[in-house]
């Protein structure tokens, strides 16, 4: 987008007032055209690759613009009547960092000689910015220090600040001495008195003293809070007199860094320390003045240019951010109601005027890194941020109007929006990256009533601010609260890209032209937003420990700049430190047969925390996953992959590197395993268990509703049958027995058979058992083949061993009925049962095999015909039935026990206990019958 | 002779009211209502730039011989930072055009604001070969308006006599109306001992 020239509206008949029009449109693009590096950096953070061979290509910034009117003819912007200098120069460095930040960490360590290979032969801003990028990636170690100092040697300033940046980036933490000794010498005050005067710009002392903060960040080193300390509070003794502001802001920054977290253990000297730091912020409490005018002493003898004069107290203007912003980073999440209580925003008009109002908003955001736990996204919450005393006069102005010359109306409208803004920094800063649903609609609601107010238009639902700000409140301020909480709604739903919050970022970013005059920091402002909004493509968000907040809030630091190269109040390179804050908590699932990536439900176990419960939640996959200290369980679930679950230990660590072998997600890659008879997510959105179901049991009935001759008809279902196991299932087997089928079905000689495996089909493919359709087949060809036995007289068997097959199955039936068998069927029990009946049906009916059963008891004799015969043996082997000499010798036993009137078959049943049930109910049957042949007999 | 002369200087800062109406040029005496006091003697004041020996203290050291002496690029700012906001009524420079010559500020625009990052633009006044206290009034068009409220107030040199490209100014004092010892009532006392009995200690 900054590469090509903007489009620009003009009347159809140029002039030279149209020319002027032109220009300023140029030049309100161009603000916007300058910061779009800030987002491009965000919204493409690591998500390229490159070779080691190849060179870094950087997109070029085009401020032209291009008339559509005209057939597209170019403009240029006029810089010449413009009191800037180098107005690109900036721009050109955020873009090197865009450009640095778009490279993904390298599975190894970078080598030393692509850096050298990309380095440019005259040093530039966007050289410098890559250094910076290479750095918060933490590529920077493999630089030796002699390469540093190459980079030192150029007397390049701004290459000096990327690298000095970059290395303490890239270290940490580590405090890495002779990266400490290359800061330090470009801190002048550490410079021994016998050094020579160096001019060190002020961007230059800016950039070593965060530097510092970095490189010790967490030590809670001594030496160095000491001296960072007195820097915040160091009388001017640079070039660059106005820029001292930015100056104290870094180092109170850098204090914070080193002490992060660290609460009252940070010092044993705590007292003073604090006394020190609650000066600069214009406490009305004095302590210890000996020890400031004897600083202020020592400040003056060090040469004042003449460019200031202060008196003995301290410029609160200059120091007080700094200050606040280093308490609230030594005593983030520290839960310390002391130092809450002493940073406490002004409760009496006659308070107010010693605090400016954007004073008061650093002071709202401090107390609550401080009172972590307490942020909580209610709109009760927020306001409860806000003195009764300003509620009241906010919802009161017609009374206050009675004593404008006593009351400054002006002043509690300006404290209300800067607290109300202040809490939803606060509110972005504990919900950064976790998509809050609640934080979400807050920050919305009160981003869009607050564009509503500076866009004059009246609203008829119920407002959470109090109307008609504008008339009280400056139109720069509203601007700047509204971006702010836009900028806090992109950190909750960072990586998300969430489209409510997309079309509120675009409507701010193109209502400039038709909405006034454009401000370069609002742009930055929304450009920021919108990378946020699209961290690293979607793949990563935004993290909550210490050291995120941190780099979080001085990125934020909210006070915006004013041009392409105002860095008076803040370091436009600070507002990169958002990177390491990064995270890529991003998962996506891999099918591990096709390994193509596919869409997938997790389940998602969050732990619980003092404010909420456990908690689950349904994601789908790709996504985004919650933080390591609060993430417990992720499961796959849904119906059509096999499900996994992985178990993690919530603690306070970091993310899992890139090539970390402890990562369970593998860098983000989960594989999963499709059940047969299902589909993709992406193939089949609905369902397709259903889908399978319903499609089979089309194709089977349409051999029977159609008529026979309709050749279409069955062309059509033979198709889908077979396209549709295809779909199904990749196993080989069932694809040729559907294929088969097909070929058969064209024939339509057995229409039953068909059915049958059709269903069988569907029941081998939905329980992913494709070994059963041999055992399906099998056991209905037996059922048959007794069938055509009994008709044509064939005679396929020449024993009984497959009765013998048979009966095992009616065992494990059985047992699966009785639930001695709990692990669930394989083959189903109703076609068991059914196979059974078809037996016992086919020997009930046969009118030979009785008689041949007879004389078989009786006279033990087998029947002539090898027919009969097959079938008797048949049937005895079925139900067990003895030897005749054995059933002979039974009832012989059993007969003298019983009476005529009584049954004989449980005696019998004792007797003979292999015996089936049918069978014994034959022999007695045949004994009550034939009871006087047997008398005879014997 | 004196008396007309002294009704002359009085009708100067009533016509600094209306940039329109013409060109300020000074009076030799340093006129200021009773009920008005000096407010920048606890500010911060700095210069966007100075030549050595002529710095910002040379602004407020009651001194007519010393000068403050810019020597950067236009504009050229003094800016005036205060420990509370304030409310202040009256800008007075001592410049002087026979000495000063090309040197001398002849536009000067007054901006106030909490601080650098908002600094709005309170009133532009043009000098016709100046000497002596100029005063510039901040009061609006409103008579309700007789003051601002601010924390910070700039002073910029936006050009000089004879298209010259540093500035002197001699002198800047800057006045508000003295407080109200009581507040919400509609008078004050002016004497010492109605002022020591005026309110319940």
């Amino acid at each position: 987008c900054s590469a090509r020239p903007v489009a620009i509206q003009t009347p159809n008949n140029p002039s030279v007032s149209d020319q002027d029009l032109q220009q300023q449109q140029l030049w309100n693009f161009a603000q916007r055209t300058t910061a779009l590096p800030f987002g491009r950096g965000a919204f493409t953070l690591a998500t390229t690759y490159t070779l080691l061979t190849e060179a870094l290509v950087f997109p070029k910034l085009v401020l032209a613009g291009r008339l559509p009117a005209q057939q597209n003819a170019t403009v240029n912007l006029d810089l010449s009547t413009r009191s800037v200098s180098e107005f690109k120069s900036w721009a050109e460095f955020h873009n090197g960092v865009a450009a640095g930040l778009r490279l993904a960490p390298f599975q190894e360590k970078m080598l030393r000689t692509w850096i050298q290979y990309n380095r440019p032969s005259e040093p530039n801003f966007t050289h410098a910015g890559l250094l910076l990028a290479f750095g918060l990636h933490e590529h920077l170690r493999v630089l030796t220090m002699t390469d540093a100092y190459r980079y030192l040697s150029q007397e390049h300033d701004i290459t000096r600040l990327g690298l000095l940046l970059g290395l303490a980036a890239s270290n940490r933490g580590t405090m890495h001495p002779a990266i400490s000794k290359m800061l330090y010498f470009h801190v002048p005050s550490r410079h021994p008195s016998s050094t020579p005067e160096l001019e060190l710009p002020t961007l230059l002392q800016s950039a070593a003293v965060m530097g510092i903060g970095l490189l010790y960040e967490g030590s809670a080193h001594a030496l160095t809070m000491k001296i960072l300390l007195g820097e915040i509070g160091r009388r001017s003794g640079g070039d660059n007199v106005l820029e001292r502001e930015g100056y104290a802001v870094a180092a109170g920054s850098a204090l914070g860094l080193v002490a992060l977290g660290r609460g009252s253990n940070a010092f044993g000297f705590m007292d003073t320390f604090l006394d020190r730091l609650f000066e600069y912020i214009g406490s009305k409490e004095v302590y210890h003045e000996k020890h400031l005018n004897a600083a202020i002493a020592a400040d003056e003898q060090s040469g004042n240019t003449g460019q200031m004069m202060e008196g003995a107290q301290i410029n609160v203007d200059v120091t007080a951010p700094g200050a606040i912003i280093a308490l609230a980073l030594i005593f983030l999440k520290a839960e310390s109601e002391e130092i809450a209580a002493r940073l406490s925003v002004p409760n009496s008009h006659f308070d107010l005027q010693y605090v400016r109002p954007d004073f008061v908003m650093l002071r709202i955001v401090a107390r609550n890194l401080i009172l972590w736990n307490r942020i909580q996204p209610t709109k009760d919450w927020v306001e409860s941020q806000v003195p009764s005393f300003v509620n009241f006069g906010v919802s009161n102005t017609s009374q206050e109007a009675m004593d404008s010359d006593e009351l400054d109306s002006e002043a509690l409208f300006q404290a209300y929006v800067n607290i109300v803004t202040g809490a939803c920094i606060a509110l972005g800063l504990k919900y950064a990256g976790s998509r809050n649903s609640d934080a979400q609609e807050l920050l919305y609601a009160y981003a869009v009533h607050f564009l509503n107010e500076i866009k004059h238009i009246s609203i008829q639902t119920a407002s959470i601010l109090p109307k008609g700000l504008l008339q009280h409140v400056d139109r720069g301020t509203l601007e700047l609260c509204l971006h702010l909480i836009v900028l806090s709604l992109s950190l909750v739903m960072a990586g998300s890209g969430h489209l409510q919050t997309f079309r509120l970022l675009r409507y701010l970013r193109g209502r400039s032209s038709a909405e006034g005059q454009v401000n370069y920091g609002l742009q930055m402002a929304v450009s920021l937003a919108i990378g946020f909004l699209f961290l690293g493509g979607g793949t990563h968000t935004f993290s909550t420990s210490n050291s995120a907040v941190a780099a979080l809030l001085i990125t934020l630091y909210p006070r915006l700049p004013t041009g392409p190269n105002d860095n008076r109040c803040h370091l436009q390179a600070f507002r990169h430190l958002y990177v390491i804050a990064t995270e890529p908590r991003w998962i996506q699932t891999v099918d591990v047969d096709t390994g193509l990536p596919v869409y997938c439900p997790l389940e998602v176990t969050v732990a619980e925390t003092e404010y909420y419960d456990e908690t689950n939640y349904c994601e789908v996959t790709p996504c985004l996953l919650p933080e390591r200290s609060v993430l417990k369980n992720i499961r796959v679930c849904g119906p059509r992959y096999w499900s996994q679950v992985i178990t993690l230990t919530p603690e306070d660590k970091p993310w899992w590197k890139s090539g970390d072998r402890t990562d369970p997600f593998n860098g983000g890659v989960l594989y999963i395993k499709r059940k047969v008879g299902s589909c993709s997510y992406s193939d089949d959105p609905i369902g397709c268990q259903s889908l399978l179901s319903r499609a089979m049991h089309e194709v089977c009935d349409t051999p029977s509703t159609s008529c026979s001759n309709q050749a279409n008809s069955a062309t059509r279902s033979s198709l889908r049958v077979d396209q549709l196991v295809s779909t199904f299932s990749a196993n080989p087997s069932l694809i040729a027995f559907a294929k088969l089928c097909c070929q058969s079905w064209k024939d339509r000689r057995n229409g039953s058979f068909e059915e049958f495996c059709s269903q069988i089909l569907y029941e081998c493919m939905s329980k992913d058992r494709p070994a059963l359709l041999q055992v399906y087949i099998s056991f209905y060809t037996i059922i048959e083949t007794m069938w055509e036995h009994l008709k044509i007289g064939h005679f396929p068997f020449s024993d009984s061993l497959f009765l013998s097959s048979l009966k095992v199955a009616s065992a494990y039936n059985e047992a699966l009925i009785d639930g001695r068998i709990t692990t669930g069927g394989i083959i189903q029990s109703t076609f068991l049962e059914s196979l059974m009946k078809r037996i016992e049906y086919i020997f009930a009916e046969l009118p030979n095999l009785h008689d041949s059963f007879i004389n078989y008891l009786n006279k033990g004799k087998w029947p002539d015909a090898q027919n009969e015969a097959v079938l008797l043996s048949w049937y005895l082997q079925w139900y067990s039935i003895p030897p005749p000499h054995i059933v002979s010798s039974a009832i012989e036993k059993v007969k003298p026990r019983t009476r005529t009137s009584l049954s004989m078959l449980p005696l019998l049943r004792l007797l003979l206990p292999t015996t089936h049930l049918v069978g014994l109910m034959e022999i007695e049957k045949l004994h009550m019958t034939h009871g006087h042949e047997g008398l005879t007999l014997h | 002779m004196e008396s007309d002369g002294e009704e002359e200087a009085a009708a100067t800062p009533g016509a600094g009211g209306a940039p329109a109406a013409g060109r300020l040029k000074g009076c030799p005496e340093l006129m200021v209502d009773d009920d008005m006091r000096e407010m920048a003697k606890t500010a911060a004041w700095s210069v966007s730039s100075c030549k050595p020996g002529n710095g910002v203290a040379s602004l407020r050291d009651d001194n007519l011989d010393t000068y403050w002496q810019s020597d950067g690029a236009q504009p050229h700012l003094v800016n005036i930072q205060f420990q509370k906001k304030v409310q202040l009524q009256l800008v007075v420079v001592y410049v002087d055009f026979k000495l000063d010559e090309s040197y001398t500020p002849s536009k000067i625009s007054v901006r106030a604001g909490d601080g650098f990052h908002n600094l709005k633009e309170i009133k532009t006044v043009e000098l016709s070969k100046p000497v002596g206290w100029v005063h510039i009034s901040l009061s609006g068009a409103d008579p309700r308006e007789t003051f601002i409220h601010t924390f910070m107030l700039q002073i910029s040199v936006l050009s000089n006599h004879l298209n010259g490209r540093d500035t002197h100014i001699r002198q800047i004092k800057i006045y508000g109306p003295r407080p109200n010892h009581v507040p919400h009532q509609p008078f004050h006392f002016t004497s010492r001992e109605f002022v020591t009995y005026s309110t319940v200690r």
